[in-house]
């Protein structure tokens, strides 16, 4: 948090181009030795001191030292009064309020999740950034099933800092796109069933990575947009648009098909379908609703016992039935475009998502009548 | 093919996550110089409206306000994937996957990445949804629905449709036979395509394709030498009658087992029945052990010919023996009844159905024992698509000649 306020206030100190050079070398400095490895991981609390103590004691120092004499005290002091930092960890409670907005989804259709469901997070930080190859941003996060207790999920946030005695790598950038990594991992890997203690392998699924990281993606979008109420989350508080910008770079990042083509056309595949589908029903029932009954569907087929074999064979079917509606599309497109989405509507009244499947093999090809 | 730069993607995606924004917000979030956004805005003015102007607390005069046009969000999304598609192009992928349908690369993926990690139910459901994306990426090609580079669009397209075919050429080992009928032009096809793999630059996806391709090229190449076995028919025969018989077994063989008449090893060894040594080692002569004895015998000979099956009996396996018989006489039925396999063929077959049950017990012998059903339909089949290849070109059967002197086997 303290390299958020540290990087939030450059566009601010440059104004004043005599301070800036010192102010920019002064969130340098600090970054670069708040970060230094060694000394981390360590748990939120004493981090968070040992920030507040570094940052207090640069801000003293540059205003002793005089060696940047245009910095005014008054700045020094707010600098230093801005450290003055909730001991409760940012990253928690950023957590805790997806994964309530997230069960709230579930909950608003009357898709509970399983009651005992219990889901922990466990941040690490490493030297070499964690994301994929091709991804920007240097962070990252995994879900795992507790062998003991298959009901518990643990998701470890990982957190690149950079390596020692070189420029860190952990950016402002990166910090942003926290609250949509949280939100793709609760939505696509914790929420889905089945609840074994057997990790359930989604890399390549183009239903789990692909279809919900799109669904993620919508519901970070309306959470920072406070769709669900004020956000509590400073970070996503202060700057919602921002976030919005790198999540949408960030999961894009996911399945650009200029690196890992095997995994990332899955996934883009996946993507593409759900967006299909958010527009087919945004024709066919208005934009104001097509949001919620995506989402529903999406859960209904998260949760359900379907394999994820099938759930992807499912996008398969999507794609090869639905392609996008031409503007003026014949009666038979129509007509069929509606059955699927009555099919859709029956799966969520029955909460079972057979009469998709039925449906999407009855439908004759779209684009073949 | 959209000419686009990474600026312009940045705005748009500024665009879609402020909604609402002056040129100097999307310039600070999207890194873009303000200038290079004020062109973008002006040259796609139709996903903007104006919503007036405000005094900014600094220097700078008064700015635009704008938002994005609300009816516009889902298309300005799929505007934001069209751009990313284009980037891609101009980044130039593995630049072989430039200019294809997306499906057409994932069904690619699945095979070459996802099924060789699977098995069973999985596998199929894998090979179905392939078949699914490869269908639609021909969709969208036909209609036009993508960007395409028709070099590339070649090169993937051929590549899972020969690996389709080659996993449907070993997948005959255990459904439809009928799939192994042209099964080494998609050998040969699957290895033209490997050669063109093989010719791109190294890179660990171009080595997983090549993998994948020798794989299932191999698969199939073992699949078909098992549905064309090497049969030797021994002769049993000293008489015309004999010869008549052993002829018709060799060209119902052929017919049967879809084999050209010059394809593969169909050996006739006539004669004694007392060298067995003599037999075996002629029939391994070509390197290969035989998969199938098929003894043929004239009624006359029925008393040597089963004390020749008892000796070959011990020498291969008892799967492995047939024996044919003119009138499939009881007598000899009895006698190799401890000794060969559970495929005599039954007394009383006319020569077509008797290609029909030769090949079922083959195909028995070597991939297990067939069901009732299986072994119904496979004759409705054969008989379907054979019978007018016989009835254009009939089996002769001569009327045998007065019966030889009984001979000593």
């Amino acid at each position: 948090m303290v390299l958020q306020i540290l990087e939030a206030r450059r566009p601010e100190l440059s104004a004043s181009s005599a301070t800036a050079a010192d102010l920019h070398m002064v969130v340098d400095r600090l970054t670069g030795a708040l970060l230094e490895p060694g000394v981390v991981p360590e748990p939120w609390p004493a981090f968070a001191e040992r920030l507040r103590r570094e940052y207090a004691s640069e801000a003293q120092r540059l205003k002793w030292t005089g060696s940047a004499a245009a910095v005014s005290t008054a700045l020094c002091d707010r600098l230093a009064t801005e450290t003055a930092l909730p001991n409760d960890d940012p990253i928690q409670e950023l957590f805790d309020e997806v994964v309530k907005v997230a069960k709230a989804q579930l909950a608003t259709f009357s898709l509970p999740s399983p009651s005992r469901l219990r889901i922990d997070l466990k941040v690490v930080h490493c030297q070499l950034s964690p994301a994929e190859p091709g991804c920007p941003y240097v962070i990252s996060a995994v879900t795992t099933p507790n062998p003991a207790e298959p009901l518990d999920r643990t998701v470890q946030l990982s957190i690149g800092l950079g390596q020692p005695g070189k420029t860190p790598i952990l950016d402002l950038d990166s910090l942003l796109t926290i609250p949509y990594v949280i939100f793709h991992e609760v939505l696509s890997h914790v929420l889905r069933s089945p609840w074994t203690a057997v990790p359930v392998e989604d890399d390549g699924s183009r239903f789990q990575e692909g279809w919900m990281d799109f669904m993620a993606l919508r519901l970070h979008e309306a959470y920072t947009r406070g769709a669900f109420g004020s956000i509590g989350s400073p970070l996503v508080r202060d700057q919602p648009g921002d976030c919005r910008y790198h999540a949408e770079g960030y999961s894009r990042s996911r399945f650009a098909l200029d690196n890992q083509l095997e995994v990332h056309s899955q996934r883009a595949i996946g993507w593409a379908a759900a967006e299909r589908c958010l527009s087919a029903i945004a024709t066919a029932r208005g934009g104001d609703v097509a949001d919620a009954v995506l989402m529903e569907l999406s859960l209904l087929i998260n949760r359900s016992r379907q394999a994820t074999i099938t759930r992807d064979g499912l996008i398969g079917r999507i794609n090869e039935r639905l392609p996008f509606l031409p503007a003026s599309p014949t009666k038979t497109e129509e007509a069929s475009f509606r059955r699927l989405l009555d099919a859709m509507d029956r799966a969520r009244l029955a909460a079972d998502i057979g009469p998709i499947l039925g449906e999407l093999a009855a439908l004759s090809h779209l684009t073949n009548e | 093919m959209l000419q686009v730069s990474d600026q312009q993607y940045r705005v748009f995606g500024a665009m879609l996550a402020l909604g609402e924004f002056t040129v100097e917000d999307l310039a600070k979030l999207s890194g873009v110089k303000a200038d290079t956004v004020r062109t973008t805005l002006g040259r796609n003015k139709e996903w903007v409206e104006e919503l007036g102007k405000i005094d900014p607390s600094g220097p700078g005069g008064r700015m635009v306000r704008y938002r994005t046009q609300p009816g516009r969000i889902h298309a300005l999304r799929a505007k934001l994937s069209d751009l990313a598609s284009a980037m891609q192009l101009e980044k130039g992928l593995a630049a072989r996957a430039a200019g294809v349908p997306l499906e057409l690369l994932a069904a690619e993926a699945t095979l070459v990445e996802r099924l060789p990690r699977v098995d069973g139910a999985e596998r199929s459901a894998l090979v179905d949804l392939v078949r699914t994306d490869l269908h639609t990426a021909q969709r969208n090609i036909d209609q036009r629905l993508v960007s395409m580079n028709a070099e590339n669009v070649e090169l993937h397209r051929r590549t899972v449709e020969s690996i389709l075919g080659l996993i449907d050429a070993q997948a005959g080992a255990r459904g439809d036979e009928t799939r192994v009928v042209g099964s080494e032009d998609v050998i040969r096809e699957a290895s033209e395509i490997l050669a063109r793999w093989q010719a791109e630059p190294p890179g660990s996806y171009r080595d997983a394709v090549v993998r994948q391709l020798e794989h299932w090229r191999a698969a199939a190449a073992q699949r078909l030498r098992e549905a064309h076995p090497h049969v030797v028919v021994i002769d049993g025969s000293t008489g015309a009658e004999g010869r008549a018989l052993t002829g018709l077994v060799g060209r119902l063989l052929r017919i049967a087992l879809g084999t050209q008449p010059d394809a593969q090893p169909l050996w006739a060894h006539a004669g004694s029945f007392r060298s067995i040594d003599a037999v075996l080692a002629r029939a391994g002569d070509e390197g290969e052990e035989p998969d199938v004895f098929v003894i043929t015998v004239p009624a006359s000979r029925a008393a040597g010919a089963a004390d020749f099956v008892a000796k070959l009996a011990l020498r291969v396996p008892g799967e492995s023996l047939f024996v044919i018989s003119d009138e499939q006489e009881p007598t000899l039925l009895n006698n190799t009844l401890h000794a060969r396999g559970t495929y005599l063929l039954s007394p009383g077959l006319d020569p077509r159905a008797l290609g029909v049950k030769l090949r079922q017990s083959v195909e028995a012998r070597l991939h297990g024992w067939p069901t009732t059903e299986h072994s119904r339909s496979t004759e409705d089949a054969w008989l379907e698509g054979e019978i007018e290849v016989l009835e254009s070109d009939p089996i002769e059967l001569r009327a045998p000649p007065a019966r030889d002197a009984p001979q000593a086997g």
